[in-house]
């Protein structure tokens, strides 16, 4: 940026500041050092966890879906409930780096990589449980319309169950081409920075694909990245929007709702940017990485949270009185008994968290304190998966015919394989956290003299830097 | 592209706003620009080096439609022509149903489509390994322009005049862009 | 320097340059491959191979494309998924068996001693299935779920498989030396030889009995029946006419029905064949109504009079389709009724019923019976002779007093008939004597036929040590039972559907039993044993049916054949014979009768036990049956266990809630079970299913619930109440129940109307269904289109049709935990719901089953297209397309989808000989549900195309029509405007489940008519 990003109004984003090539050291730092023993007691941590996970799903797919607690009237719950509550996790991350750039904010270069990063684990996570969640799950590939033997028979176009495998799928691979095409520039950087005729060297020469900063690759690649964001901004919008259609599309009685599409994905990104704080919070304290992730960063996204959190809360209230004013008993039978009913408590947890904790956030002094705002963030993350849960598992367990009412209890297969599900969520991002840049270091680097004294003024401020050469030459 | 026969000269800065100075005045000067190499992307860099907007965006439109109306035509093929069922009583080709999964394939195709075609024409795939000038992707700013030996000076007058780091010819049959030994061998 | 280079050579012949072995040298392989036309000649190798001959011979190339070729063979052989199994076609194919055709056996049914006729469903000569007899006068094509079931007790694994003599096997020739060592034996010592037999057996049994009995003089025979209800019948018969017979009763004939505690839809003496009657004495009209506008009335008006009274202490089948219920004490019982026959003997003209009121027994009615006794009693004689009571307690008195009280209406002769009864055998010798002798070491020898009083009579652990005095003693139980455990020799008899026989129901109608299979193991017909042990040549149970047949039945046959072989050929295929009979004779003499109402009453108390058999389990001789056991009782819900129920006021005086434990005892015996709060049951009653607790029943039966009996020990007359003392012992057994809500939370799926409303208004709390606008024109369906009708007026909730479809459809049972989780696997079952005072509630019975929705909104969300309607308008379920992801069962509105949540496993090698080969057994991860019988749909349009007609309406039935004995429903094709099920479904009473959401249910239910009005 040049100096006409320069207002008195505006704060540095990066703050105290930096040169180009420290930048560049302290986001490769990271990567370059040994690991800290914290971060081998948390990865083992994290692997544990994932170990437990892969040992129940293991057992459920040897012996059966009866291993779970779902019986003839509650057929999903805790499968959906950790499916929804994940890809709503993933959104977040989509929307930080697309829906922010699209916008021009720039206070976003600091966080997308993580955040992007973030999506696709937790996508990975989601996908995990619509696969495990089938009876003969070896036979999960019948969900693609491929050519077969059977006449060809295809698939039911119908089924929004289908209509996730495409979204997730695509969701997916678009998720993953832009965070690789941003990490282009920075994987040429790495390999530049990488000993000559290292190993490491050649694997980023080969992930780099060549990249040598060239003015007019640079000029194209700005256009697709432009384009992606434009992309996958109607499309994270889309995802959500047929998730939510799981359900609205049935006529289950609490599940058969018209505003569940805006309400879920306000949902996903009231969740998401509850879980990227959370995570930013604890990353930014070990990596050390606290001047460019400012507390501004976590103030802005906390405004994000009370916004999203407060639709959220507007749809829970819309619910009911939809479900009031339709007059269908059977829809106010849902909702009476979703309030007051067997699980009131898991609705009452959800309340708790998503509508009344954020509300937290209007003080200022909360919103700048980054543990405080951690602990908020904890709460939404379990509030946003309670809400998953009531509406799963609350509307089934008792609909039109009260003959077939029933309660569901969660058998330690099931906690088992959420808990398994963090844990390849955290593996897999403290695996990133060491062998990819977390920030963007281009991206850093265009907006570090945003809102600082422009001009030359760089040059100055940064002799030490680009010293070498310049001496050499003088010489 | 110019021909790598041309010879070229190269000048190296520390930061994007002398870069920008320098690129535009060698073009007010009638320098034909080779190339930048900058570590990040340089706002209005393009506009400095009178680069015409790209036609990606048409690839990605082109790319969004054959998905959309491939796979719409897919539904339909297959729910109302291949083999009909009666599912749920509803009709064999219930179209508003079938945009969900239209509208996803339609963003896949154009998103991966427009990747593509950004690899190709800027030649970035695995294992294409060009040399790059040092420090580019890490902290300097490097411009290039065609020259013939008798503007040297000039030339060198003009950049050192907006703080260049160094500045020299590039060798004329250097694989472009190689690192301009001129730069190392500056000065006596 | 010359060159000389030293040149290799192999052979001498080589080395002299011999032009053959040169050749041989040229060839690639020594000597010929096994391909080439020679080869092919041969048969070595595939005629493809010849042009991978180069030349005269294989070319290394030709080799390796060979070697190429076969390596890809063999690996797509490898491909093969299949194991494959070994087949053997049958060489000269067996007479009648065609592979894949069904033979029907017409045969009598063991379920209970109502001797059902019934057709046995074999399939290369294995039986399958059980399915009603419709010419069979008495069922007329039902059967309950007992008869249902039977056909696992058939294949029941834990079944004897060989005589043994303490467990240990032996001949059936050494066994049969032992036994007539020990008769001999006996005989010279003078001791006794005792014979313990069933109530009700059949002609033959009992003539051959009398053989052996003749064959040893002095043995004597004791009748044993686990619930005394027949004994007490008869004997107040005997004492009142003098005939020791069952009466045949005709509930249709019975304007005004009382009934005393009697469960005759359920459990009493034939339930199949009351309910017949009962459904056709209430049966209501077919009025159609189009837009408003009512059509002609079809069949005969009902008739506004008849109303069913149930006076009784704990909620019954029968109590819960009555028209008008009053819950009493146990202890009330005699008392009531003797003031019902007071109230009739003042309105009677009878002569005798001056007698009768000064016989009564002193007992005064209690207070609040009042008012209703009054009513009664006026409608009871305002019907006269079209008037019946009925009472189902154990107690002589009782049946003493409603024989008093029909006598006084006159009854006899129209609604319950003694002279066309089914005769009793006179009671020799009572049971407590056997027990005095076995004590008293003065037995020789003791043979059990069937029964098993160790388990079922009050005193049985006592029997049990006792058995020990006896020198021989013998059981011819199907299975090491209590009792046989007990005995010295097992000798097993055949299951009844490999053995011959003959019972009578009623005087003139013989219901023949014919065998659908060998016998699968080394067992003996009981009746073979017997004659094997009197003196004299045995008989094959054949022989003996045969010659009983020839002398008593074919002389006086009703349908005459010129020889005997003809009418017998005809007898077997029809499953009955009716013959002429004098009728039994009878004379009513009050004197004998008064006597028994002099006998001591049960003392009233604030606990009194009601002891009662369930619909599935009934005595509890088929508790080894998985099926049965898990059959949710009609009215508790409850599965593999028998709960104490108490009054919800009593409940919460006590503190107690369900599935908590209470012990209970009587006559200083106690049992701990579970408490269930079962709405109607009388405040002072506890009510336990006896049939449960069974100790060696087998592995399936075996620890399930507990065993009531021994509170009985001890009693006096015969009778199934008494006193107890009831505390909570602490501690908690939740109830396994396959419905847990009891309210329908005022929706209206179930809709009654009074029989007043419904004649003033045939759509009476039923408006007509509005026209639905939809966003699609829908589908055609051509040719057929199938759907079904059931007349809740008529369903009495007694679950035939549940089981019934278990049998047909390879449904698994999954055992009391699984049921516990909510995973029964029923695809029809039986909705219960109470409304109205909690103390004598009214209760809704609706079968519930896939409703095959127009719009079916568990195909939509399918993604594999695992659930699809079909061209006849069935919503199928394709099990190996489905991958299980369970959205069909969360978006079914009425949640009659099953999911496999396991590998029900069925291979058990006899077990699973009743699984039906039309119907696929579905593996785990897999969806199933109601597939409307569609492979008797499939078979019934084979066989009219076969015979090039058109499938006749009614033709096809599916597997819970055909068994209900009442006929509640009704399969049909809609298209065809002139059928059963067309005309229901637009009949004014006719609704379709949740009809606002649209889905368009193929089945329609008929609005439940009670005549409760004043």
């Amino acid at each position: 940026m040049s100096g006409h990003t320069y207002s008195a109004l505006r704060h540095p984003l990066v703050d105290p500041p930096r040169s180009l090539s420290q930048i560049t050291d302290e986001i490769a730092a990271p990567m370059e050092r040994a690991p800290s023993a914290s971060f081998w007691a948390a990865l083992g941590a994290a692997v544990a966890l994932l170990a437990l996970g892969a040992g129940m799903v293991t057992y459920e797919v040897a012996t059966g879906i009866g291993t779970w607690g779902l019986n003839k009237t509650v057929g999903w719950a805790f499968d959906i409930t950790n499916f929804v509550f994940w890809v709503g996790i993933g959104h977040a991350g989509t929307l930080i780096s697309a829906i922010l750039f699209l916008f021009r904010q720039k206070w976003r270069t600091s966080i997308n990589r993580s955040a992007e990063a973030m999506t696709l684990f937790a996508v990975m996570c989601a996908a995990l449980f619509p696969l495990i969640h089938m009876g003969r799950p070896w036979l999960a590939f019948w969900v693609f319309p491929y050519p077969n033997s059977r006449g060809s028979l295809w698939v039911n176009f119908r089924s929004p169950l289908l209509w996730d495998v495409f979204a997730i799928s695509t969701y997916f691979t678009i998720s993953l081409v832009f965070w690789f095409i941003g990490l282009i520039p920075d994987l040429a950087t790495l390999r530049d920075r990488a000993a000559e005729g290292s190993l490491r060297r050649k694997i980023f020469a080969l992930l780099a694909m060549g990249w040598n900063g060239s003015g007019r690759t640079w000029h194209r690649y700005e256009t697709v990245y432009l384009l992606l964001a434009g992309l996958a901004t109607p499309l994270v919008l889309s995802v959500h929007t047929i998730v939510s259609m799981d359900f609205a599309t049935s006529l289950l009685p609490g599940w058969h709702a018209t505003i569940f599409p805006p309400y879920f994905v306000a949902g996903a990104v009231f969740s998401g940017f509850a879980m990227v704080l959370t995570l930013m919070i604890i990353a930014r304290k070990v990596l050390g990485l606290e001047h460019m992730i400012t507390v501004r960063h976590l103030e802005n996204m906390t405004k994000v949270i009370i916004v999203t959190g407060g639709i959220v809360g507007l749809a829970y209230g819309t619910e009911f009185f939809t479900a009031w004013y339709s007059g269908n008993p059977y829809e106010r039978f849902t909702f009476i008994n979703r309030a007051f009913g067997p699980y009131a408590w898991a609705y009452w947890t959800m309340i708790s968290c998503n509508v009344l904790s954020p509300q937290l956030f209007w003080f200022r002094k909360i919103r700048t304190s980054p543990w405080a705002i951690f602990v908020v963030t904890i709460f939404i993350n379990i509030g946003m998966w309670f809400e998953r849960f009531v509406i799963v598992v609350t509307s089934l367990h008792r609909d039109f015919l009260p003959s077939s009412w029933s309660m569901y209890r969660p058998t330690v297969v099931e906690v088992g394989t959420l808990i398994g599900s963090f844990g390849l969520f955290f593996t897999l991002f403290l695996l990133f956290t060491r062998v990819l840049p977390m920030i963007s270091i281009g991206e850093v680097k265009s907006v570090l003299t945003f809102a600082r004294q422009p001009a030359g003024s760089a040059s100055h401020a940064v002799p030490a830097a680009a010293a070498p050469v310049l001496e050499e030459g003088a010489a | 592209m110019s021909p790598v026969s041309q010879r070229r000269f190269a000048a190296q800065f520390a930061s994007e706003e002398p870069l920008l100075a320098a690129t535009r005045e060698a073009r007010e000067r009638g320098f034909s620009i080779d190339d930048v190499f900058t570590p990040y992307a340089v706002h209005g860099l393009d506009e400095a080096m009178g680069l015409a907007p790209s036609r990606l965006p048409w690839v990605c439109f082109g790319a969004g439609l054959t998905g959309l109306v491939s796979m719409l035509s897919f539904e339909i093929w297959t729910s109302a022509v291949s083999w009909r069922l009666n599912v749920g009583g509803k009709p064999f080709d219930s179209l508003p149903a079938f945009i969900p999964v239209a509208f996803e394939f339609t963003v896949l195709c154009a998103g991966l489509g427009s990747v593509a075609a950004l690899l190709l024409r800027t030649k970035l795939w695995p294992g294409r390994a060009p040399a790059v000038l040092p420090g580019t992707t890490n902290d300097k700013f490097t411009l290039v322009v065609h020259a013939r030996a008798e503007s040297d000076e000039t030339l060198r007058a003009l950049f050192e005049h907006h703080g260049a780091l160094a500045c020299g010819p590039l060798q004329p049959d250097a694989p472009a862009p190689a690192a301009p030994p001129a730069i190392a061998t500056v000065a006596p | 320097m010359p060159h000389d280079e030293k040149k290799p050579w192999q052979s001498l012949a080589a080395l002299r340059g011999d032009p053959a072995e040169l050749a041989r040298a040229e060839r690639e392989f020594a000597e010929e491959l096994p391909v080439g036309p020679g080869a092919i000649a041969s048969g070595h190798a595939h005629g493809a191979l010849v042009q991978l001959r180069s030349g005269g011979d294989v070319s290394r190339r030709g080799f390796f494309g060979l070697m190429g070729l076969s390596a890809a063979a063999v690996g797509i052989a490898a491909c093969q998924r299949a194991p494959v199994a070994k087949v053997v076609p049958y060489l000269s194919e067996p007479d009648g068996i065609v592979p894949g055709v069904s033979n029907w056996y017409a045969s009598a049914c063991a379920g209970c001693d109502a001797q059902c006729g019934v057709l046995l469903k074999s399939r290369d000569g294995r039986p399958i299935k059980v399915e009603g007899n419709p010419e069979h006068p008495l069922s007329q094509g039902g059967v309950c779920a007992v008869g249902q079931a039977s056909i696992v007790s058939l294949y029941d694994a834990s079944r004897a498989r060989a005589p043994l003599e303490r467990g240990q096997p032996i001949g059936w020739d050494a066994l049969d030396a032992k036994v007539l060592a020990g008769l001999e034996d006996a005989r010279s010592k003078g001791k006794a030889i005792r014979v313990v037999a069933p109530l009700r057996t059949g002609p033959t049994f009992e003539s051959t009995l009398a053989q052996f009995l003749a064959a040893w003089p002095g043995a004597r025979v004791a009748r044993f029946e686990p619930s005394g209800e027949l004994t007490a019948l008869a004997d107040a018969h005997q004492a009142a006419f003098g005939a020791r017979a069952v009466p045949s009763i005709h509930l249709d004939r019975a304007r005004t029905l009382a009934s005393f505690a009697c469960d005759f839809l359920g459990s009493w003496v034939a339930p199949v064949a009351f309910a017949r009657q009962y459904a056709k004495g209430r049966a209501l009209p077919l009025i159609e109504r189009e837009g408003g506008k009512l059509g002609q009335a079809e069949g005969a008006p009902p008739d506004f009079a008849r109303r069913h009274w149930q006076l009784e202490p704990a909620l019954s089948l029968t109590g819960a389709s009555a028209d008008r219920r009053h819950p009493l004490a146990p202890s009330e019982l005699v008392p009531a009724l003797g003031g019902l026959v007071r109230r009739l003997a003042l309105r009677s003209m009878h002569p005798d019923r001056a007698a009768i009121a000064n016989a009564l027994p002193r007992a005064s009615e209690p207070r609040e019976l009042a008012a209703p006794l009054d009513a009664l009693a006026a409608e009871l004689s305002a019907s006269g002779a079209q008037a019946l009571v009925l009472c189902g307690a154990s107690d002589l008195t009782a049946q003493a007093l409603c024989v008093a009280a029909n006598q006084l209406l006159g009854a006899y002769g129209t609604t319950i008939d003694i002279a066309s009864g089914a005769s009793l055998p006179a009671a020799d010798l009572p049971l407590a004597q056997l027990f005095t002798e076995l004590e008293a070491g003065q037995v020789g020898a003791v043979i059990f036929l069937g029964t098993n009083p160790v388990y079922a009579h009050p005193d049985g652990e006592k029997l049990a040590e006792l058995l020990a005095r006896a020198p021989l003693s013998i059981s011819t139980a199907d299975r090491l039972d209590e009792t046989a455990r007990d005995v010295a020799l097992l000798a097993p008899d055949h299951a009844p559907a490999e053995s011959w026989g003959d019972s009578e129901a009623r005087r003139g109608l013989t219901t023949l039993r014919q065998p659908a299979l060998m016998p699968l193991f080394e067992t003996r017909a009981a009746v073979e044993s017997l004659s094997a042990w009197s003196a004299g040549k045995k008989h094959t149970q054949h022989e003996l049916l045969c010659a009983r047949a020839e002398a008593e039945l074919y002389p006086r046959a009703l349908h005459k054949e010129p020889r005997f072989d003809l009418f017998w050929t005809r007898a077997l295929h029809d499953g009955f014979v009716e013959t002429e009979e004098t009728p039994l004779p009878a004379s009513f003499s009050v004197a004998q009768l008064g006597s028994l109402f002099a006998l001591p009453l049960a003392t009233p108390s604030d606990t009194e036990l009601w002891l009662h058999s369930s619909v599935a389990l009934r005595d509890g001789r088929w508790s080894n049956n998985a099926w049965l056991q898990e059959l949710p009782d009609p009215l508790t819900k409850t599965v593999w266990d028998n709960a104490a129920c108490i009054a919800p006021a009593r409940a919460t005086a006590l503190g107690l809630d369900d599935g908590d434990l209470i012990t209970v005892t009587a006559n200083g015996r106690s049992i701990t079970l579970p408490v269930l709060v079962q709405p109607g049951t009388h405040p002072a009653t506890l009510a336990i299913a006896i049939g449960y607790g069974r100790t060696a029943a087998g592995n399936i039966g075996n620890g399930v619930g507990v065993n009531a009996f021994p509170l009985l020990s001890g009693r006096g007359p015969a009778r199934n109440f008494i006193e107890a003392r009831l505390v909570k012992s602490g501690g908690q057994k939740p109830l396994a129940r396959s419905q847990t809500q009891a309210s329908l939370e005022g929706r209206p799926h179930i809709r009654t109307a009074t029989l007043a409303a419904w004649s003033a208004d045939p759509g009476a709390s039923n408006p007509e269904e509005e026209k639905l606008d939809s966003l699609w024109s829908g589908h055609e369906y051509p040719g057929h289109r199938w759907g079904m009708a059931i007349d809740l007026g008529s369903c009495t909730g007694c679950s035939a049709c549940v089981i019934s479809c278990q049998a047909e459809n390879n449904i698994p049972a999954v055992g009391r935990d699984e049921v516990s989780r909510g995973r029964e696997m029923h695809w029809l079952r039986l909705d219960r719901y109470f409304a109205g005072e909690p103390d004598s509630p009214e209760v809704l019975h609706q079968p519930m089953l896939c409703q095959h929705c127009t719009n079916a909104p568990c195909e939509t969300v399918c993604p594999v297209l695992a659930t699809v309607h079909s061209s006849e308008g069935l919503n199928q379920q394709v099990y190996n397309r489905c991958v299980g992801t369970r959205y069909c069962a969360n978006n079914c509105p009425p949640k009659v989808r099953r999911f496999n949540w396991f590998e029900y496993r069925h291979d058990d090698p006899v077990e699973r000989l009743a699984l039906n080969p039309d119907v696929v057994v579905r593996s785990r991860g897999v969806m199933e549900k109601c597939s409307m019988c569609v492979q008797r749909i499939q078979e019934g349009k084979a066989l009219a195309r076969r015979d090039g007609r058109p499938l006749a309406d009614g033709e096809i039935q599916t597997a819970c029509q055909q068994s209900c004995p009442s006929q509640a429903i009704t399969f049909g094709d809609l298209n065809d405007p002139n059928s059963r099920v067309a005309k229901l479904t637009r009949d004014a009473r006719a609704y379709r489940l949740l009809h606002e959401l649209n889905i368009g249910p193929v089945i329609s239910y008929l609005t439940r008519i009670k005549n409760t009005g004043a």
